[in-house]
This record gives structure tokens, sequence and C-alpha cells, in this order.
């Protein structure tokens, strides 16, 4: 009883739940912007017609259920859009000299909304991380914007636009960027979408600046689309209480065959350190081998440089994750990670296996 | 102008790719937290349950990763130098009734909370894992129930 009690509870989360990922290499291998398929500008999160129509189409191995083909997530006229997404995850870390440890459960329930209050010109929307703790808002921003958005306003809370906008939030060049899909902040970004140009500028609070450290952060990002893939470049200045710090980023995408390939390159310069500056870099190089429709294979390759006026303290991170999209509303992910750093410390040199379940509606 | 912008392309991905291609640091001349040798507090040797040491066992070698600097997640940073003074007695951005770190109250500082997993939002940190294990977590415990002198 208690177990079927378990599936329907499952099987309702799925229900009422939709995919919202932002994997950019999706985006690179369809030659798409970000904002062909998902309703923020900037990608991540609810996807729009065109997006639930791809996953439907496009991504999954085989067609959904019979019950849920045509589900786009429109309602009332395409003036609601809803959506979600669920990830429910069981980790192994191994760690030299200590007992592996095993962990599992909910990493993170969310809900989306858009609301078109003025079809195409102005709208709002909604990311809720309703789990798991206490329900906790992720984005809420008020968008003002042209038809097509051609040029567009957000207003509220939101990620910023820096670098390729990864599903795995603790990727190097995320973690040092300090920018990533955990981390939102308030201000004003105004954008630009044309046919070769996705071009944002923000001005925000900045995320580490709460409570008794004050300031803000200006961040600029410019892609150019071509043809054969796409070259980005972002930049992020904080002034804060807590010490000044500027970041660049370079990263661009492309496609070889049925490979699709990111890089990202990152250089922070941080005044908010005890001995003064600290620079860093991260590097990313992703590729992901579509096996056939449905089978992904990406393996990645990071490196991370925490103080580039220290010698022999650099980090990698190699990861290989099979990711399998039976149907569009499922993903199954299977992958393992291999850390590498200085051998004093044990858990810099961890290793890891996940399987991870995902919602996609 | 098409042509350049391929060589530049090709050329990130060749450079991302050498240099993620390396291996971790030898290490030489650093301590357990990548730092200088002599720089911070000697990380090697049992955790205690005194500041210095959680500093040098937890909060340098893994906190750090993300809260430091100008970024630091909720404006928390936990360097040596700031750490205390961010910790100790100040209301948690995510929880403001609680104190991050209530001194003689392990039950009710929110680190304790964000550690063990049972925080009322957000993740359960360190943010993906590995969790820090129950004799860590119980020195810390040991640490605010002292009082959590500096």
């Amino acid at each position: 009883m208690k177990a079927a009690r378990l599936l329907m509870g499952l099987a309702l989360t799925l229900l009422l739940s939709a995919a919202a990922h932002a994997e950019p290499y999706l985006a690179i291998r369809a030659g798409l912007k970000c904002v062909a398929c998902h309703v923020n500008p900037t990608g991540g999160g609810l996807r729009n017609m065109v997006g639930n129509a791809f996953v439907q189409g496009s991504i999954a191995a085989n067609a959904p259920p019979e019950l849920l083909q045509g589900w786009n997530g429109s309602l009332l006229d395409d003036h609601l859009r809803i959506g979600g997404d669920f990830r429910t995850a069981t980790t192994r870390t191994s760690v030299s000299g200590r007992p592996t440890s095993t962990i599992g459960g909910t990493e993170q329930t969310r809900l989306y909304a858009d609301v078109q209050v003025i079809k195409d010109y102005l709208g709002a929307y909604l990311d809720q991380q309703v789990a798991p703790g206490k329900s906790e808002r992720q984005e809420a921003y008020v968008r003002l914007s042209t038809p097509g958005l051609g040029w567009y306003a957000k207003a509220g809370q939101f990620y910023l636009p820096f670098g390729w906008r990864l599903q795995d939030n603790l990727a190097f060049v995320r973690q040092l960027s300090g920018v990533s899909m955990t981390v939102p902040d308030k201000g004003l970004e105004l954008g630009h979408e044309s046919d070769e140009w996705s071009i944002q500028l923000v001005r925000s609070n900045g995320p580490g600046n709460k409570g008794t450290t004050t300031g803000h952060q200006t961040t600029a990002q410019a892609i150019w689309m071509q043809p054969w893939g796409r070259v980005g470049a972002a930049a992020a200045q904080v002034k804060s209480t807590a010490g000044n710090r500027q970041a660049y980023g370079l990263f661009a995408g492309t496609t070889t065959g049925t490979v699709a390939w990111l890089a990202e390159i990152d250089m922070v310069s941080d005044a908010g350190y005890p001995e003064g500056t600290r620079r860093q870099y991260a590097t990313l190089l992703e590729a992901n081998w579509l096996m056939r429709q449905g089978h992904n294979l990406k393996l990645t390759s990071e490196y991370l440089d925490p103080d580039r006026n220290v010698a022999h303290d650099n980090k990698v991170r190699y990861s290989l994750v099979y990711e399998y999209t039976p149907v569009a509303f499922i993903q199954l992910r299977a992958g393992y990670r291999h850390f590498g750093g200085i051998p004093q410390n044990a858990i810099d040199n961890r290793r890891q296996s996940f399987v991870e379940l995902h919602g996609l509606f | 102008m098409r042509r350049a912008f391929v060589w530049a392309l090709g050329a990130l991905c060749v450079s991302a790719g050498l240099v993620a291609g390396c291996g971790g640091g030898s290490g030489a001349g650093l301590d357990a937290n990548g730092r200088p040798l002599g720089e911070g507090d000697d990380p090697s040797g049992p955790m205690t349950a005194s500041f210095s040491s959680i500093q040098s066992h937890v909060f340098t070698p893994i906190c750090t990763a993300c809260h430091a600097g100008g970024a630091a997640p909720q404006g928390l940073r936990l360097d040596a130098t700031n750490s205390y003074a961010m910790l100790v007695g100040v209301s948690s951005a995510e929880v403001p009734s609680l104190k991050r770190v209530a001194p003689g109250d392990a039950n009710n500082s929110y680190i304790i909370h964000k550690l063990e997993g049972h925080q009322s939002v957000g993740a359960r940190m360190p943010f993906g894992g590995p969790y820090l294990d129950a004799q860590t977590i119980g020195l810390i415990r040991q640490w605010i129930d002292n009082g959590a002198q500096k």
C-alpha cells in the first residue's frame, strides 16, 4: 500500500513537473538560440511552445503517451504558461581513507509560471522552488518587450547572464564565476535578440552583497550566432564593501558530426581575500555525443586554478555522463566524476558516481 | 572575418582541452588547504572543537570554494579573516530569526541546520556534497555549545 502511494506520488509529481533544464548543447546541436525554446530570453527554466514541441519530437527516444501528446504548457490562449522541474538523485562518494558514503533524495522540485498580461509586450515570470525545505523564490520578474523579443527589459529577481547556463551548477566555471542556476540576483536586465546576436546588460545588487556587505554588480554578455556555431563573451564587475571583483568569460560552441562541443574560460580577479587580490581561472570543455535520438553521452573536462600566484595548487574534474530520455517527460542520467587536486587533500581527489531521475513534462 | 572566428573557436577549444588534460597540482610547498606553508593554521593533525581547528579543517578547505570573495553566496565569507565575524551572533540571511552561530546553542544555530540537512530554506551544505561526517559536525556543535569562542 505504501509502495503504491509512493509510486502514485512520483507519477503525480512527474505529471505536474516540466523539464526546464538549461542544457546549452541542445541549442548548439539544433542551431537554436536559448530564447527559441525558453520563455526566459537567457535560457533555462520554463519552455515555450517551440521548446515543448522540440523536446517531444527531437530529444526523446519515443513518442509520449497519447494522453500527453501535444502538451505545450499553454493555458488561457497562451496568457498563462506553467511548468516545473523535479530531480531526484543518489550519489556515491569515495574519499581515500574514509568510508564510502551514499546520499539520495529529492534535489529540487520547482514550479514555473509565466503570465502574459499584454501578449508579446508585458509579462511576469515566476520560478519557485518548493522542495526540499521551505518554498523559496528563485526568479520573479516583470518583462517588457517588443514583439519577437527584439528588445526587452527584465526587472526583479533573476539569474545573471554569464557564460554557458549549465545544468551542472557545480562545474568549476559556474562555481568560480559565482553565476549559476542556484544564485539569483535582484536588478534590471536590458537585452537585445536578433538573428546573429544575443546581448544582455544587467545592473544588479550582486549576489554577495547582503547583510552588512553592500555594493552593486554590472554584468554584460554578447553572443554571436553563426551557422557553424556561436561565440560569446561576458564580463562582470562587482563593487562591494567586501572587496571589488572583476570576472571575464569567453565561451563557444559548435558541432562536428554527431558531437556538440562547448568550451568556456573564465578569469576572475577578486579583492575580497585576506591576502589581497586573488586571481583565478577555470576552464570547461564538454563533448556531447548523440548516439541516437534519446541517448546522449557527455564527456566533460574541467580545470581550476584557485590562485594564480600559488603554484602546484590546480584542480581538475572529469565527468562521464550518460543521458537517456525514453519519452519527453522523463530523463535518466548516470555518471561518474573523477576529481583531482593536491595529494594532501583527500576530498579534492574524490570519486563520485550517481544516478538521477528527472521529471520532464 | 568568418575564418578568423572559426580559428578563434578552434583555438579556444584546443586550449581548453589542453589545460583540462592535466591532472591535479603536485601540492609542493602547500598545506592541505592548498595554501603556501606557514600562511595559515596548520590543517594537519586531528580536528578539535576550537574555532581555529574548524577554520583550517572545514571552512578554508571546503566552504571557501564558494563562500569567499566578492561573490560569496548570501554575502557569507568563510575565509580565515572574515568567518568568525560573519558567523557568531549574526542573523542568517535565509532565516533571519536564527543566528548563523548562536553561542551556547548549537541546536538553534543555522549553520548546524545547513550542515545536518534539516534547514528550512535552500540546500544542505556543502552544496552538492560530500557532506560532513557526524564526528566533524559533532565537533562544530561542541564548539558552539561551549560558547563559540574565538
